[in-house]
């Protein structure tokens, strides 16, 4: 089990899907969620400062990102993390969860290393079993 | 001539007769050497042995009467000259022997030996005449017939035939007999008008006529035509030259003389030039010249590249002195609104050298333009398609999205903490139309990934290994279904294509064989293959229900086409099938009979 997830996601259901099935798979002891891109920029800048104050929060061990959103997208959201945050945070990696189907998002979601897989909507125990044995999480889950 | 030593023979039977006159001959030949005969027999004896200069010839003989006298005599002497002896009685008979080629004839009371010495020596000289004349006849018929020309004498005003050398035979293959019977009309071919057939007889004059020989041939003659006199009669010699080849090249030149000018002079949307190498143009002709309502003519002896505006011309000149160096160029040029495409090739001389060149131009504007609108309407379409790709990607994220949650709904409703059986019954029912309202979803995403991948991985694939692993993810249904195979892929079995699709069609194909099976027969799937030029034919065959090719022939293949009515079908397999051959550069085909099977024929390109 790894320590904490962030669900972003701008759909309400999807969010409390994910929870239900995380927690039903025993993935991830704590989820977090945020509801677009922003709000998941905005809780890794909050969790610098409070850093800095001395807090011991953790940082999310996988972000569960939705591509189409409002405001900043999946893909806006990697760039600025990327820029800003990732370097801090090498541990932290990106599951794309999306019911896109166009071929270009898949062909970029390769482009990025950060990008450990990519899950077609919905999230389910069985891709959470699969996602287990990923070479990157394996560890986690010995 | 010396008269005096003439050696006469006087044919006499009357002994009296015979000393007059050979007194009236030593008269007048003092040395002349006389020989005497009596009969016929005699004289022929002394025609045998002596060079006689003149017979002096009695008509009444013991062994001989009349004129057969004379012509057993002069058969035998046809040079010696005969003048006839004979009694008033035989006149008639004497003239009659003039005609028959005796020299005179003297009537025996009227001799005297004036008349005597006259008329030996008119014969002897006029013999002589005849005699070389003779000789001169028989020197131009040895060169009419033995000349290697065809020759032909034929009357000038009948036109009818009267001598033929053997070379006319040889070359026309008539015979003499039949030569003989015709007229020179009957040689003309049949094609040749009368007003023209009255011109080509023309004496001393040489004509170019049509000949027919014997064998139908059809050929082209000249005959250069000498008025002459033979044998009394006004002729005409014709001496033929057979002119067939000459005037078939002469045809060979004018026609390709008179393709060039159609070609050049008829040269579309342009024009074609020879320029010599100061660029003047020598030649130019076609439909279209760059500076309009100006005669060929203008152009000629004027500088190629003067015609041009300012801005090309230096392009030009460079141009054309590549084509002097050997090369051959095209390229475009502008001339006010207008385009041109100007090729140019080296003409090359005997010696190698390039003195002149060729250059054509063509007014290309119509095409550029329909190129330049051509492109923008490309760019129109690819902006579109691009767009509407963006719009079906989008439609169906926002589709898939709300179904997605509602998949993730359902799987963790727990339908047995459902105590009560309608609601229970209900959300049965409402995950069967999800999973339903899923599958077709995917299906269609599935179609438009297809139409939208064009550079999808290809691969060297064994069809047997493929065909395997999607038989082995349904092996159940296939056991329970009792289906058997026959598969024989010996002859080809490698394709290039890609493994997704591969596995998508033989599973599709495999499910649909099963699913419309016979009822009344186990289901027997063959698969077979052979290799065709440039790729690989694979059949799948079954027997199965089999499908009404002429009612859906054009069908089979389209989209949401149900030829059966099984409540699990779509109508999407074959669609998607076609779409991933059709995509992979593939062909599918499809045969079939009501209830005996169907054959599925798929060609891989290589």
């Amino acid at each position: 089990m790894v320590e904490k997830v962030m669900c972003i996601d701008d759909d309400q259901i999807t969010l409390m899907l994910c929870e239900m099935i995380i927690k039903k798979a025993a993935f991830a002891g704590e989820i977090i969620t945020s509801n677009n891109g922003k709000e998941g920029l905005t809780w890794f800048s909050n969790f610098f400062k409070n850093k800095k104050t001395g807090s011991q929060e953790l940082p999310p061990h996988i972000i569960f990102l939705d591509l189409n959103m409002p405001v900043i997208n999946g893909w806006d959201f990697i760039e600025d993390y990327l820029m800003k945050y990732a370097d801090r945070l090498p541990e932290t990696k990106v599951v794309i969860l999306s019911s896109t189907v166009n071929p270009e998002d898949f062909s970029r979601a390769n482009r990025y290393d950060i990008v450990i897989d990519f899950i077609n909507k919905p999230l389910t125990i069985e891709e959470l079993d699969e996602l287990k044995k990923n070479e990157q999480l394996v560890e986690c889950f010995l | 001539m010396n008269y005096n030593n003439l050696n006469i023979l006087v044919v006499e039977d009357n002994q009296g007769d015979f000393i007059l006159i050979q007194e009236y001959l030593q008269e007048i030949f003092i040395t002349a050497k006389i020989h005497h005969a009596i009969t016929l027999a005699e004289a022929n004896e002394i025609v045998d042995t002596e060079n006689l200069d003149v017979i002096l010839l009695d008509l009444t003989l013991p062994d001989g009467l009349g004129i057969d006298t004379f012509l057993s005599l002069q058969s035998k002497a046809e040079q010696i000259p005969v003048i006839i002896i004979t009694g008033l009685e035989d006149s008639k008979l004497a003239l009659e022997s003039l005609h028959d080629g005796a020299q005179d004839y003297i009537v025996k009371d009227d001799c005297t030996p004036t008349l005597l010495s006259k008329s030996i020596k008119y014969g002897i000289e006029r013999s002589n005449i005849r005699k070389h004349l003779k000789k001169s006849e028989e020197q131009y018929k040895y060169l009419f017939y033995n000349n290697p020309l065809p020759m032909i004498a034929f009357d000038t005003e009948s036109k009818a035939i009267f001598m033929v050398n053997e070379a006319a035979i040889h070359f026309y293959g008539y015979n003499e007999v039949e030569f003989l019977k015709m007229t020179m009309n009957d040689l003309l071919f049949k094609g040749v008008d009368n007003l023209k057939k009255q011109n080509i007889f023309s004496a001393d004059a040489t004509k170019d006529v049509k000949h027919t020989k014997k064998n139908h041939k059809i050929i082209d003659v000249e005959i250069q035509q000498h008025s002459i006199v033979i044998e009394g009669r006004n002729a005409t010699l014709a001496v033929i030259h057979e002119v067939t080849e000459r005037n078939r090249a002469k045809e060979q030149m004018r026609q390709s003389e008179q393709n060039f000018r159609t070609i050049s002079e008829n040269f579309p949307n342009g024009a074609v030039s020879v320029l010599n190498k100061d660029f003047s143009i020598i030649y130019t002709a076609g439909k279209e010249f760059h500076i309009n309502d100006v005669p060929v003519s203008y152009f000629i002896n004027t500088n190629y590249v003067a015609h041009f505006n300012e801005l090309e011309k230096q392009k030009i000149t460079e141009m054309l002195k590549k084509v002097f160096m050997g090369d051959t160029i095209v390229f475009e040029v502008n001339h006010e609104d207008l385009t041109y495409i100007i090729s140019g090739v080296p003409l090359y001389e005997t010696n190698g050298s390039i003195q002149k060149i060729l250059i054509a131009s063509q007014n290309i504007t119509l095409q550029k333009n329909n190129e330049k609108e051509k492109e923008h309407l490309i760019e129109e379409l690819t902006q579109i398609n691009s767009d509407l790709r963006q719009f079906s990607y989008i439609t169906s994220h926002n589709l898939r999205a709300p179904l997605s949650n509602l998949l993730g709904l359902l799987k963790l409703i727990d339908l047995n903490s459902i105590e009560d059986p309608t609601t229970k019954l209900l959300l049965e029912n409402f995950q069967d139309c999800t999973i339903q309202l899923n599958d077709t979803v995917n299906d269609l995403i599935n179609v438009l990934i297809i139409k939208n991948n064009v550079n999808i991985k290809k691969e060297p694939l064994e069809i047997s290994k493929i065909f395997e692993k999607v038989s082995n993810s349904i092996k159940n249904h296939l056991v329970e279904t009792e289906t058997t195979f026959t598969i024989e892929l010996d002859h080809a079995n490698t394709v290039n294509f890609n493994n997704t699709y591969l596995e998508s069609i033989l599973l599709n194909l495999l499910t649909n064989a099963v699913k419309y099976s016979s009822p009344t027969r186990k289901p027997h799937i063959s698969l077979t293959s052979e290799k065709i030029f440039g790729g690989v034919k694979l059949y799948f065959t079954d027997n199965g229900l089999g499908i009404d090719l002429k009612r859906y022939k054009d069908r089979v293949f389209g989209l949401y086409q149900r030829f059966h009515n099984h409540a699990d079908s779509k109508g999407l397999g074959l669609y998607i099938v076609k779409s991933q051959i059709g995509v992979m550069g593939g062909e599918i085909d499809v045969q079939s009979e009501v209830d005996k099977g169907t054959t599925f024929i798929i060609t891989f390109k290589n």
